[in-house]
């Protein structure tokens, strides 16, 4: 039906310790059920419970849906940046290459 | 190269035997090959350095890891396993657990152990809070053991706290209906006083259950917010299991008919509605289905523009309650129930509603799916069920026009480009597959899963490029397997993710053990051979570069893994013609049946190339020492197995298994021998034999298997002349305006072509061995000046046959010719061809799938011509 991964990283000291949403998904056919919005809840959960001050993502500029998505789950850009992801071999992977929203959501 | 890196920090550490940088490094070093016993050394090494709980905890890990590999089950349970439970027990003595890893890797040695009890003490009890990564993780480590333990009063009321919590949480239903049944039969009853069981409240009888299902309706029902489909499912669930058990009282909870169509009612226009139903239909009788499809469509608002027009949707949510009806429909049979004229009427009436809803999708995104793509697909799968009743190929052609048309509309649509893929190679045209597979992106472990869609057509048909180029995706992702997965588990012993460590491994394993990678494996080898083995370089060259050794089997036949995907396709026929386990069997039957075929030719091949071997056959008894004698021994049992592997195809090919459409594509066997090759290529290989015994024997004491020989030269051509007869149609013809594809033809003509390069190879065996033969006794009756004495007739015999080989290839070239030119006739006749009932997007799809199939064929038909060629101008080299 659909997944969420996610890590915590970050530095204590500085404040920086967060939740981090690595991947999400939800197949086409389980669509509008709200689960995008229930796994998010859960990783939220989870941040805090492990003493995350916040939750961040990556999401491409151009992903519209998942933009929408997380705006309406409360997420706020935070900046925009330029990445790309590297592939198994260490080297960058052309796909994943391109201007990125970092999102984030402060948690209470 | 990993060894060298061992030996680099086993030198360091007794260099510096206080560098926690070199233990480190040379744990992961053991980490990346798997030595367990000397991990676990060099864990505890480093605690000694430096007392981390990591590096303690990489050698329980290490020791939890040789109880996993040990291949004596009882030295794991007796020895290793138990070992790490009292390093972890010390630990948890000294109050030094700190990460939720450390926990995770104890509930995993007791419950490797057996030790569930324990087990659950550790999870429920102080440790156990650490377990916060996973979402429930407590709670699902609890069901499990409870589960196992037989615990069903603490299964139940656990499964009943969690769905207090989240009423949409299906695994818990599931267990609470589990348990509960359980109790029934155990006639289970509650204590008198106190608590039911540790976990609380337990439900143990059937009203019970009813009354919990129906309060959480009630919760439901009484929300203003979004409703929960767990619920009303666990309903049907409910009564379905009574139902199992001839309980009289599913009654208790409504009628099936009834619930199913309030559940329509609520959710009919999300797109998991008729996935959540379809698991239902059977709680239906036969004789309820129409009056249950038209209670849902009388609910659905349609609307009609004008007189006589379709009564359409005026919205996406409407669109989507009319789609899940259509499919309900089809799931129930109705679809194939119909009538021709009904039939072409339903296929009408799904197209307009595919191109009406287009306009609802017009702001899409070219990710995102078109609203009525679906319409489109079932529509295809209508014309598909329409070719399989008349056999008129027309359907499919139309079918390939309308997925055309709904791929250019909807870009993102993975079920359209799969049912391309199977329909294009069904008519025999590969071409296409592979931008279609390539659009569809995909990555990683779906190599093994549906890589097989195109593996299984690309050779076969003819592309002997693409094939090459579609084996090496799925060759790289497998040998890439095991160095990643050796980074992923250094990557979990440096983070503690010791749970995934086992996980890895066997993920590795799986993917080791695929079909689909022997297959493959096999498959680019024979392919290489094929387009290059005495061509470009010699076949002895090409045999020692792939490292092939006719002795070895590589082939892991016994861990055999099939993880080829075979419902990927969706489908909403009835039961009945859907994929059954039966078939998931057959098909893998008839898989490892000819995969054992092919392996064994590859290995066969490779006994054909041999090193050059002594000029003096008389020397029999020194010619039977290890090396001719073995290769002699290796030919006869591998000649052995290719008998038995044969018999066994014959004896499946006999039985005729048929799949649907939508399931398993039917392996090369059926065709292999109905084309004769083979039978052929058997006999080419049988008579390597006679030409060794020559080769070790002389001319002088092999007069019958001279005789013999000659015979088989002879048999092999009238053998090959019956493959090239099977050849003989024409590919496309345009028949009253009609399509009509002849695919057997070509796959016939690449049969041939296969087996003439084997013919070929043993022939250049032949003449190996013939040549040197005929050189010498002619230098001796020179020598002897005798021309009386008659020359071997295996000599003509064999010139004979070199030259009718020769003949055979080229008249099959002309013929491949022949229909090339056949091809571009037809191209420039169709171009005045118009069907004026067709619309004009109709007109272009057909046109643009005619041309695409017609393409395909010339380019195999180019390949294959252009491997014969190379072939032919070998032959003359084969003259002795």
């Amino acid at each position: 039906m659909g997944y969420i991964m996610g890590k915590a990283e970050g530095s204590v000291a500085r404040e920086e310790w967060h939740g981090h949403v690595t991947a999400l998904s939800v197949a086409p056919e389980f669509r509008r059920l709200g689960l995008a919005a229930k796994l998010m809840e859960l990783l939220e959960e989870i941040s805090e419970r492990k003493g995350g001050f916040f939750v961040d993502l990556f999401v491409r500029v151009s992903n519209q849906v998942a933009v929408n998505m997380y705006k309406q789950l409360g997420y706020s850009v935070y900046r925009t940046v330029i990445e790309y992801y590297s592939a198994s071999n260490n080297e960058p992977d052309e796909d994943a290459y391109g201007k990125f929203f970092v999102f984030s959501l402060t948690l209470s | 190269m990993a060894e060298l890196v061992m030996k680099l920090y086993e030198a360091a550490v007794k260099k510096v035997p206080n560098s926690e940088e070199y233990h480190s490094h040379l744990f992961m070093a053991y980490a990346r090959v798997g030595e367990y016993k000397k991990m676990q050394q060099a864990g505890m090494a480093l605690y000694k350095i430096v007392p981390k709980n990591p590096y303690y905890f990489w050698s329980v890990m290490s020791l939890v890891m040789q109880a996993i590999s040990a291949q004596d089950e009882k030295l794991s349970k007796t020895m290793f396993l138990p070992l790490a439970e009292r390093m972890v027990e010390k630990m948890v003595k000294e109050d030094k657990i700190e990460a939720e890893a450390e926990v995770q890797l104890y509930f995993m040695i007791l419950e490797r152990l057996g030790k569930y009890t324990e087990a659950l003490e550790v999870v429920r009890g102080k440790l156990g809070e650490k377990l916060t990564s996973e979402v429930q993780s407590r709670e699902n480590k609890c069901m499990s053991l409870y589960r196992k333990l037989d615990q069903w009063p603490e299964c139940n009321a656990l499964s009943r706290k969690l769905l207090l919590k989240n009423p949409d949480d299906w695994q818990f239903y599931l267990s609470y209906f589990d348990s509960v049944f359980h109790l029934i039969d155990e006639a289970w009853s509650p204590p008198e006083q106190g608590e039911h069981c540790t976990e609380g409240h337990v439900d143990s009888a059937v009203d019970q259950a009813i009354k919990f299902v129906e309060d959480r309706i009630a919760g439901e029902d009484s929300k203003d917010s979004r409703h929960l489909r767990g619920p009303y499912l666990a309903r049907l669930e409910l009564i379905k299991r009574l139902r199992q058990r001839s309980s009289s009282e599913e009654r208790e909870l409504g009628n099936p008919l009834d619930l199913m169509f309030e559940y329509f009612v609520k959710f009919g226009d999300k797109p998991c509605c008729i996935t959540d139903l379809r698991i239902f239909v059977d709680l239906l009788e036969p004789d309820q289905y129409v009056q249950f499809i038209n209670r849902l469509t009388e609910t659905v608002p349609l609307s009609t523009q004008a007189e006589d027009a379709l009564a359409q949707p005026a919205d996406i949510k409407s669109l989507q309650r009319h789609l899940c009806v259509v499919q309900l429909s089809r799931l129930l049979g109705m679809h194939h129930s119909l009538d021709t004229e009904h039939k072409l009427h339903l296929i009408e009436e799904l197209k307009a509603r595919y191109l009406y809803g287009l306009k609802f999708g017009k702001s899409c995104l070219k990710t995102e799916l078109q609203f009525s793509d679906m319409y489109c697909l079932l529509a295809a799968h209508v014309l598909v069920d329409f070719w399989k009743e008349t056999g008129e190929e027309r359907h499919l052609w139309q079918c390939l026009g309308l997925l055309e048309e709904g791929l250019s509309n909807s870009p993102s649509n993975a079920q359209f480009k799969l049912l391309l893929i199977i329909i294009y190679c069904r008519l025999g045209a590969f071409e296409p597959i592979v931008d279609l597979y390539s659009s569809l992106d995909a990555k990683h472990i779906q190599h093994d899963t549906i890589g097989y869609l195109v593996t299984r057509y690309a050779e076969p048909l003819g592309q002997f490029a693409a094939a090459s180029q579609s084996c090496n995706f799925s060759l790289r992702f497998f040998h890439s397997n095991q160095k990643d997965t050796s980074e992923y588990i250094i990557q979990a012993y440096k983070y503690g993710a010791f749970e995934k460590i086992p996980e890895f491994i066997a993920f590795r394993n799986r993917l080791n053990n695929s079909l689909h990678f022997a297959q493959v494996r096999v498959e680019r080898m024979l392919l290489d051979l094929f387009l290059e083995a005495n061509i470009l370089s010699s076949l002895e060259e090409n045999v020692r570069s792939m490292g092939l050794c006719p002795e070895e089997d590589d082939i892991p036949w016994k861990e055999m893994q099939d993880n080829r995907d075979l419902t990927v396709l969706v489908s909403w026929d009835p039961k009945s013609r859907q994929l059954s386990e039966e078939d998931r069997w057959l098909s893998l039957e008839e898989e490892i049946l000819w995969l054992r075929i092919r392996s064994l030719t590859l290995r066969l091949i490779a006994t054909l190339a041999t090193p050059s071997h002594p000029v003096e056959p008389k020397n029999s008894e020194k010619a039977a020492e290890n090396g001719v004698a073995s290769k002699n021994d290796t030919l006869h049992e591998l000649l052995r197995q290719l008998e038995v592997a044969l018999e066994g195809g014959k004896r499946f090919v006999e039985r005729k298994v048929q799949y649907h459409f939508l399931g398993p594509p039917s392996t090369r066997l059926t065709s292999a021998f109905a084309s004769g090759s083979c039978q052929c290529q058997a006999s080419a290989f049988r008579l390597v034999v006679d030409v060794h015994d020559l080769d070790i024997s002389g001319l002088d004491d092999t007069t019958e298997v001279q005789e013999r020989l000659g015979n088989s030269f002879k048999d092999l051509i009238v053998q090959l002349k019956d493959i090239r007869n099977k050849c003989e149609s024409d590919l496309f013809e345009i028949r009253d305006g009609q399509n009509k594809t002849k695919p057997a033809a070509l796959e016939n003509l690449v049969f041939f072509t296969e087996t003439v390069c084997i013919i070929l190879w043993v022939s250049s065996y032949c003449s190996c061995i013939l040549r040197p033969l005929k050189s010498n006794l002619q230098k001796k009756k020179k020598k002897k000046k005798d021309a009386n004495t008659p020359t071997p007739a295996i000599f003509t015999n064999y010139q004979e046959y070199i030259s009718a080989l020769q003949l055979l290839i080229s008249e099959v070239l002309d013929h491949i010719k022949g229909l090339e030119t056949n091809l571009t006739a037809l191209k420039l006749d169709s171009l005045s061809l118009e069907d004026h009932t067709l619309s004009e997007a109709e007109k272009k799809f057909k046109k643009m799938v005619r041309e695409k199939v017609q393409s395909s064929y010339q380019r195999s038909l180019q390949e294959m011509a252009e491997l014969l060629k190379k072939r032919l101008d070998t032959v003359k080299g084969l003259k002795i």
